[in-house]
């Protein structure tokens, strides 16, 4: 089975309190991921401007390997501005628990599915490839969450990112609800964001996959919000010697980048 | 304080920590040992493994505490006699030295026997094991390729057909140890062996710290648990092995409650919960604002509020791009002075502000 990683070290990675990358070292690190066999790269927030938008536009004039995606916000405008950029997939993250809509967004389930309709309309009209966000699913109610699935998917929206948002969940849930939501939605293929607040980052990127998500999000030494996001290496190692998975991935490589990328970000992490 | 969860009077935690910290260093702070086994107790562990290196550095064990011997020869075995420790783990060779397993049991030591297993089919092996009439408990060692989880009804129906508790004591070979530990908990096994931040050998084992939060944080279960003393136990930890703590290490980092992205910083002055697993009360820790590359224009208000300066959030929103480029420059967050400072540049330029 192929495993294709989304690397999130240059947006979910640099958000981590403490790391303040330059643009030279972004595209650096990119292109090393690239090298790496990374599938897809996603590169950080156009919204934020200035020197992340510059970064992106001239990392999208390098041609690399691996895909290149935005992160954004439920918002036209941010759209708008990973657009200026013209990266490969436009990613939306959707608020879906009822803690973020409510407490974060202060709107209601209806405001979100309306919103996220706007957004994929605006993106699909520009001939982009979106994939869905599903922000806090680990909190949100099932059905919601098979709703924005469905409202999604039959807007033409193929892939959808389950995020552990806060970390609480364990490999035995994962896995019962990714087999539930592969169930309902056969067609679809599903990305694992998960977060290491617990120490089971990898343990439920493993489970993910076990049941059927073919999409793993990873960062170089799990750095990331808080404690961190699953960690690239950790993973590939795990999913080498237990699935027999990505084999054709060469750890001695990824241990190289992970030192050379670390020695970048000057972090702490390891 | 012991881990109980709904319908189960107790779960046993073993720490082995500490024989891991002394067969690699060799530590002269008894006392700091002694306080950091306390803090182990107060945090949930039931029983501290320790060794004959221990015995020889701290003679007279400290009262109220329960520990548990690794028997590594025959003297070990007098030891815990002459030191009443009425537990005692052996390797699973010892089961051939049938008369020593008798001796101990004679003498009213409770036994265990350790046993390395890899994968999932070695579980239903243990029980063709000779001799283990002979022991009370079993514990099993390793599991290093065991992820499907079938592996809890199989060591389940081991214990029932033993009669024996069996304690799991996963190595973290492939980062799934605390899962194993939390998933065990949370589907009837009785007892784990843990160590503090996962310390050990090849990898380590489970983090005593992250399985205890997860318990408490996934099943929402015993609110006697206290986890507010693990920074406690962190100082002492490093003070013993020599060993800094990561900052974004779970539970125990230092900065694994620092915000400072746009989008969370606004959201956590909300609700924290938005963007947080658990309050950070809870094990001891503080969330802290910092400003940084990542940081929005909110965020920056808030700060320059705490520092004394009222501005309007179009006013903080100006300063950003400096915030942005400095912090690039610099590759860090910035300190409050910088931050002031920048402020203070735009100011002067004819931006309006109050001071408090």
């Amino acid at each position: 089975m192929k495993i294709n990683i989304v690397d999130t070290t240059l947006r979910d990675g640099e958000q981590r309190p403490g790391i303040a990358l330059r643009m030279v070292e972004k595209i650096n690190i990119a292109k090393m991921l690239s090298e790496l066999g990374i599938y897809q790269i996603e590169a950080g927030i156009p919204a934020m401007g200035g020197d992340e938008k510059r970064y992106i536009i001239k990392l999208m004039d390098l041609g690399l390997d691996s895909k290149i995606s935005t992160w954004n916000r439920m918002s036209i405008n941010d759209i708008k501005d990973s657009m200026d950029c013209d990266p490969h997939i436009i990613h939306i993250s959707v608020p879906s628990s009822d803690i973020q809509i409510q407490r974060k967004l202060h709107k209601n389930r209806t405001w979100v599915v309306e919103n996220m309709k706007k957004c994929i309309t605006y993106a699909k009209s520009k001939d982009y490839e979106v994939t869905i966000g599903l922000e806090d699913a680990s909190r949100a109610d099932c059905e919601f969450l098979t709703k924005l699935i469905g409202t999604a998917n039959e807007m033409g929206v193929n892939r959808f990112r389950y995020a552990d948002t806060v970390g609480i969940l364990y490999p035995k849930i994962i896995y019962e609800r990714v087999s539930r939501i592969k169930k309902q939605f056969r067609s679809i293929d599903l990305e694992i964001h998960a977060h290491n607040d617990l120490g089971m980052a990898v343990s439920n990127s493993m489970s993910a996959v076990k049941a059927g998500a073919l999409y793993v999000d990873c960062t170089i030494a799990g750095i990331g919000e808080r404690v961190g996001n699953c960690d690239y290496l950790k993973f590939i190692t795990a999913a080498k010697a237990i699935y027999g998975y990505c084999n054709g991935v060469n750890l001695k490589n990824i241990l190289r980048v992970q030192k050379s990328i670390l020695g970048m970000i000057k972090s702490t992490a390891s | 304080m012991s881990l109980s969860l709904e319908k189960r009077n107790k779960i046993i935690i073993i720490d082995r920590t500490l024989p891991e910290i002394l067969s690699k260093k060799h530590s002269k702070k008894r006392l700091e040992i002694i306080y950091f086994c306390w803090i182990l107790k107060e945090i949930g562990v039931d029983f501290i493994e320790i060794d004959a290196k221990f015995l020889e550095f701290i003679p007279k064990l400290p009262f109220g505490l329960n520990f548990l011997l690794r028997v590594k020869s025959e003297e070990d075995v007098l030891r815990s006699i002459k030191r009443s420790i009425k537990h005692c783990i052996f390797s699973e060779e010892f089961l051939k030295d049938t008369e020593l397993l008798r001796q101990a049991k004679n003498c009213g030591i409770k036994t265990t026997v350790e046993i390395d297993i890899t994968k999932l089919s070695e579980i239903d092996k243990v029980k063709n094991l000779c001799q283990l009439d002979l022991v009370d408990d079993i514990r099993l060692h390793g599991m290093d390729l065991i992820f499907n989880p079938l592996w809890i009804e199989k060591v389940k129906n081991l214990s029932k057909e033993l009669n024996k508790v069996i304690n799991i004591c996963p190595k973290n070979m492939l980062y799934n140890a605390t899962a194993l530990c939390v998933e065990g908990i949370m589907n009837g096994i009785d007892s784990i062996t843990v160590s503090f931040l996962g310390y050990g050998k090849n990898k380590g084992f489970a983090a005593l710290e992250e399985v205890l939060a997860a318990i408490k944080v996934i099943l929402n279960a015993d609110q006697k648990l206290d986890l507010s003393r693990l920074p406690e136990a962190a100082v002492y930890f490093t003070s013993l092995s020599g060993v800094c703590i990561p900052e974004n290490k779970p539970i125990v980092g230092k900065r694994i409650f620092d915000y400072q992205a746009g989008i969370h910083a606004d959201a956590i002055e909300k609700d924290p919960m938005t963007y947080e697993p658990f309050d950070p009360s809870m094990v001891g820790l503080t969330r802290e604002l910092t400003i940084g590359k990542h940081s929005g224009k909110r965020a920056v208000q808030k700060k320059l509020k705490e520092l004394g300066v009222v501005c309007k959030v179009e006013e903080a929103a100006k300063i950003l791009n400096s915030i942005r480029e400095k912090s690039s420059q610099c590759k860090r967050d910035l300190y409050d002075e910088e931050i002031l400072d920048i402020y203070k540049s735009v100011e002067f330029m004819g931006l309006g502000s109050e001071k408090l």
